[in-house]
């Protein structure tokens, strides 16, 4: 009988536990001020969970460089924990989190009525100037991300005020075999019918790989999602995407458009086109719509596609045919075609809105955190992540910060574990700031981007494009042509920074957009096979009529209302 | 006739379920870079790359040690605990046995979800704890159904003359109950060794201490680890970490395969053991006379 | 000495249960739970609230049960089929290499069916060579193929491995009855199917039962691997329904709403079937 006591006690004493547990587990924010801040002098260890796309910071090279000189320079000892949505639930809820966090924007709202996250007010004088600096992206992060108390709980990753470079090269735009290409005489390509025609033309060159696999115009790892099949047009075409892809923003003035209902000028519809013609023309794998980039990888390497819709899309070609042969001009290139766009140049004015960091109230060293946040923000930390280590990675030569002669071979090597325990650019999902923002020295803090560095990293592969088209380096093509006006670049996008002040939908909302990504993955198949024009048609009224049924009206209605009020906010304070 | 057909039935069976193994076998000892060219009975190359890879990973000796302490101590507790629960539900002399039993039952289709279970994980204090890995799974409804129903298979008789013989509860179950339902406890502890091997979502929600890592994590990290960010993309929507996933080296499909291999080959080893229990039994006739 | 032993139970089964409260409120992690809007039945409605959607999951859901149900012999055949193989180590053999498929996870199954099902896999350049066919076939995008193949795969990969509680409960079957039979002049089939067959109802009863009363919960992951967008029609159950909607929704309670009903039903099925089986067998399992 004893042992039955024993346990209706304890039953009842977790029982209330639990009670307890699931009533009162709001944090108390006074619990940890009076904990000692932390000395200096002492190694503390900081756990930075990230959910979402944060995470792909790649932890199994630490120590590297980066965490070593933090460790030198700040007694922090960085430990990187990675979350999903389950995992990120049961933290919030058992009150588990680690020092600091990234997450979506999606979550902000949970996480200020939770209040999880530590305003960072208080602490800006003693230990964050850097991040006060930031004045634009605070402004926005106050206003947008704070339940209008106005204070500064979050900071964002890489803020921008000036449009980034393309780099070396372009991966937007209408995607060839280079070899192939030039043996067509590298044909001018202006539209899609250009295009398919040249793929064609590339495809009857080889038909068959050396192993005798047939030869596509290209391929989609199709069952990765959505993104896989809009993201290609929505870069030449001047559209930037959202989390979800019912919607395309312009990056000509801002505006939103329906992506699935607007027939003539979305990218959705656009690519369906294109798949579904290079579909009837035979050059399209059948099986983009069972592969997934894992599958997609293995045939891109063997060479069975001359096309692509995006160049990382078969990037594993370029990796193995250099790697047989370090001279080889085998392997993609983007094609910029006038009147289109290339990704790049976008400015984040309040950084990168998917990726809100907050330090936790739950931290027991939270100005150790901010001083983190501060040094991410601060010109020595950006130079150090974008450049690396001085006098090991980069130096002054007369007054000028230069890249070593010895990381442009490293990095050239192609010893990527080597390279990677360099560190440099591994931290782009917490680092404050863009790689053309100025460091005090006068100089971009991303030191790989000037021409001297960049023309130093070429493959010849790059250098033959480059030779033909009469330009440095391939990438100078698309900012020459910019330049004439006759290509554009996004730096009138302001989508990053308009999407923060939309911040997650209301689940109603989120429901309907949902459902339409469904309808839209599963009507893919029907549209992108149909063997002719009334075919097509047929599938595409009916796409049309599901997504009406779905509710589009209502969610369009929420989304324009949003997207306007943030982006008269935010352009109003681009404009200051 | 009938064992003709029976036979050449088997023969294809196995050559269905064998053929896979042996594909993921010679694919892990082919040259990576031949291997992707594609694959069907014999190995292009031969390296053991792959496995050299595996074994370099950091902590992959203690995770293996892990993994075998949770599944030894899991298993006996559990075959222990089932057996004699099972045992107990059988005697219909228990008071409540019905109302308990149902309970039990009910056990197998009702689940509070996550979050609460998290929260009750918490509060017993088996966060970042060996335990967690064996208690909470301890009591499988299934397993005690099993045995239940396979202890009431056997004649009374056996019992009731134990009885006559003024032997108790405990002693009947020890040493008339555990011997003959040796078959169907070595069942269950195959289910439950296995079943305490492959699992590795404790390991992930509950431990994230690295000392308390398991093989299985491991294993599944670098399984789903391109679903698992095809996945968080779907929150983020940024078109750098579209990029940066598309061009980062996920892990090699050989490399995914040899783990594969290596977590699979320690049951190969050990199932043979417990199969004779299953084929043999002690003879139910032998105790009988 | 049960009370001890069912206050585990009751402490990792029972204990979180009281996380259905959950279902009733719009529940945000992190939020103390009372501070969460009451929302009363909103999110059980809101399961019945996407007809065409539920209808087509459930159907789904229903036609993978019932294959199930229809199938739910097969194991026990299957024992009793590895039981008649007389050459002792092949038997061991045949079992041991048919439990194997159960150990490859379904990410693996799903490299190797695409390695032999996809356009240019295995199977296509057999029959292309053959000249069976002039276009290649690929049954991973066959939206009407799902539950067949889907069914295969999950027989592939689960037979030796659920057969494994039948060899056991074989044993327990009183080798004198066997014996018995010969004298009596029954050849092999006729024991077989007078002597094992009927040893093994009991268990064979007892897991038909369970499984009926696991009539929705048909599965995830392997569906969740299959999944494209020819299959999705066919190949989308509840719990991956379920599963989709959680991830794009953040909606936490509704998940836990479909589990309470999924309970409820289950615990109905399981009550119906016990009744039939009393009535038909005149004994109960539980």
């Amino acid at each position: 009988m004893k042992a039955k006591k024993f346990i209706n006690s304890m039953v009842i004493i977790s029982m209330v536990g639990m009670l307890m547990a699931a009533c009162t587990n709001s944090p108390n924010p006074n619990s940890n001020s009076n904990q000692p801040s932390g000395e200096n002098s002492e190694t503390v260890t900081l756990t930075f969970g990230a959910l979402g796309g944060s995470n792909l910071m790649d932890e199994k090279w630490w120590p590297d460089d980066m965490t070593v000189e933090i460790e030198k320079k700040l007694n922090i000892k960085l430990e990187w924990e990675i979350y999903d949505m389950d995992k990120l639930n049961l933290a919030l809820a058992g009150n588990d989190l680690p020092d600091m966090m990234a997450i979506p924007v999606s979550y902000v709202q949970q996480v200020l009525d939770s209040k999880l996250a530590v305003p960072l007010d208080d602490y800006l004088d003693e230990y964050g100037t850097n991040i006060d600096s930031y004045t634009t992206r605070n402004d926005i992060v106050r206003k947008f991300l704070s339940n209008e108390d106005g204070k500064l709980y979050f900071r964002t990753p890489n803020t921008s005020l000036e449009g980034g470079d393309i780099g070396s090269e372009g991966w937007a735009g209408y995607v060839v075999r280079w070899d192939l290409f030039k043996q067509l005489g590298a044909p001018k390509i202006a539209n899609d019918d250009d295009y398919i025609h040249v793929l064609k033309q590339m495809r009857d060159l080889q038909p068959e790989t050396e192993t005798g696999q047939k030869v596509y115009g290209m391929g989609i790892p199709g069952a990765d999602g959505l993104w896989q099949w809009n993201i290609g047009k929505f870069a030449t075409m001047g559209y930037v995407n959202n989390t979800t892809w019912g919607y395309a923003s312009s990056v000509k003035d801002n505006s939103l458009i329906q992506n699935y209902l607007d027939v003539d000028k979305s990218p959705f519809w656009a690519a369906m086109k294109l798949f579904n013609r290079l579909n009837r023309e035979g050059l399209f794998d059948p099986d983009s719509f069972t592969m997934k980039s894992e599958e997609m990888n293995e045939k891109a390497a063997r060479g069975q596609y001359v096309g692509a819709k995006i160049t990382w899309d078969v990037g594993k070609y370029n990796e193995a045919m250099k790697q047989a042969d370090p001279n080889t001009i085998k392997g993609f290139m983007a094609i910029p075609a006038e009147g289109q766009y290339s990704w790049y140049g976008e400015r984040p004015i309040a950084g990168w809105g998917d990726k809100e960091m907050f330090i936790t109230s739950t931290s027991k060293n939270i100005e150790k955190a901010v001083q983190l946040f501060d040094f991410l923000d601060s010109p020595e930390g950006n130079r150090l992540h974008y450049s690396g280590v001085e006098g090991k990675h980069w130096e002054y030569k007369d007054g000028v910060p230069t890249i070593m002669q010895s990381t442009i071979d490293l990095r050239n090597s192609g010893n990527s574990d080597e390279w990677s325990k360099t560190g440099i650019g591994s931290m782009h999902n917490i680092i404050g700031a863009g790689g053309k923002s100025k460091h005090p020295d006068g100089y971009a803090y991303d030191l790989f981007q000037t021409k001297e560095a960049l023309l130093a990293t070429l493959s010849p592969l790059q250098k033959d494009f480059a030779k033909h088209y009469n330009v440095e380096y391939p990438g100078q093509l698309q900012m020459n042509m910019v330049a004439e006006g006759k290509h554009f670049d996004q730096s009138s996008s302001l989508a990053a920074t308009i999407n923060i002040g939309i911040g997650g939908a209301p689940s109603d909302i989120s429901r309907i957009d949902a459902k339409m990504d469904e309808i839209a993955t599963k009507a893919i198949p029907t549209l992108v096979m149909a063997k002719n024009d009334e075919e097509f048609n047929a599938a595409r009224d009916k796409f049309i009529k599901d997504i009406n049924a779905a509710g589009a009206d209502k969610a369009w209605q929420w989304w324009q209302q949003q997207w306007n009020a943030s982006r008269e906010y935010v352009m109003s304070v681009d404009k200051k | 006739m009938f064992d003709i057909v029976n036979y050449a039935f088997f023969a294809l069976l196995i050559i269905l379920c064998l053929y896979p193994f042996w594909y993921m076998l010679v694919y892990s000892i082919s040259e990576p870079s031949l291997a992707a060219k594609g694959i069907t009975l014999f190995p292009r190359g031969f390296t053991l790359f792959n496995y050299k890879k595996v074994m370099e990973l950091e902590g992959i000796y203690n995770a293996f040690f892990i993994s075998v302490m949770r599944t030894v101590t899991g298993t006996a507790l559990s075959v222990f605990l089932n057996a004699l629960l099972g045992y107990l539900f059988s005697r219909t002399e228990m008071p409540g046995r019905k109302f308990l039993y149902r309970m039990l039952l009910v056990t197998m289709y009702v689940s509070g979800g996550l979050i609460p279970y998290y929260l009750v994980i918490k509060n017993y204090g088996l966060l970042n704890n060996f335990f967690v890995y064996i208690i909470p799974g301890a009591i499988a409804a299934f397993n005690v159904i099993l045995i239940k129903t396979f202890i009431e298979s056997l004649p009374d008789s056996l019992q009731e003359s134990a009885m006559l013989d003024g032997a108790g509860y405990f002693t009947i179950f020890s040493k008339i109950i555990m011997p003959l339902c040796l078959p169907i406890i070595a069942t269950i502890a195959v289910f439950s060794a296995v079943g305490n091997w492959n699992s590795w979502f404790d390991n992930y929600i509950f431990v994230s201490s690295d000392n308390l890592r398991t093989l299985q994590l491991t294993l599944y990290e670098y399984l789903n680890e391109a679903q698992t960010l095809a996945r968080l993309l779907q929150e983020s929507g940024n078109i750098e970490d579209y990029k940066r996933t598309m061009e980062k080296s996920l892990t090699p499909r050989g490399v995914q395969i040899t783990v594969t291999m290596i977590t699979t080959i320690p049951i190969l080893l050990v199932y043979p053991y417990m199969q004779r229990f299953f084929i043999k039994g002690i003879m139910v006739g032998a105790i009988k006379g | 000495m049960a009370i001890p032993l069912m206050a585990l139970v009751f402490l990792f089964s029972y204990m979180p249960l009281f996380g259905w409260i959950y279902a009733f409120f719009d529940y945000k992690a992190g939020i103390p739970l009372f501070e969460n809007e009451f929302v009363g039945f909103k999110f059980f409605e809101l399961i019945f609230t996407d007809k065409a959607d539920m209808i087509r999951v459930m159907k789904n859901t229903l036609i993978f049960a019932f294959i199930g149900l229809a199938l739910s012999p097969l194991p026990m055949i299957f024992a009793i089929m590895m039981n008649e193989i007389r050459f002792k180590r092949f038997k061991m053999f045949v079992q041991t290499a048919t439990t194997l498929p159960n150990f490859v996870s379904w990410i693996i199954v799903f490299s190797l069916t695409f390695m032999i099902f996809s356009t240019e896999g295995l199977l296509n350049q057999i029959l292309f060579s053959l000249g069976l066919v002039s276009n290649p076939t690929n049954i991973l995008t066959n939206g009407e193929a799902v539950y067949w193949f889907q069914t295969v795969l999950g027989i592939w990969k689960g037979l030796g491995w659920s057969a494994i509680v039948y060899v056991a409960s074989i044993s327990s079957i009183d080798q004198e009855m066997y014996e018995a039979a010969v004298i009596d002049g029954a050849g092999r089939f006729k024991s077989a199917l007078h002597i094992t067959l009927p040893g093994l109802m009991p268990t064979y009863i007892v897991l038909l039962i369970l499984g009926i009363g696991n009539f929705l919960n048909v599965g995830l992951e392997q569906y969740l691997v299959y999944k494209n967008a020819l299959t999705a029609d066919n190949i989308e159950v509840l719990d991956l329904y379920v599963y989709r909607l959680g991830i794009s929704n953040h909606d936490y309670s509704y998940g836990v709403a479909v589990g309470i009903l999924k309970s409820v039903v289950s615990i109905i099925l399981l009550v119906i079937a016990n009744i039939i089986t009393k009535k038909v067998r005149g004994s109960s399992i539980f």
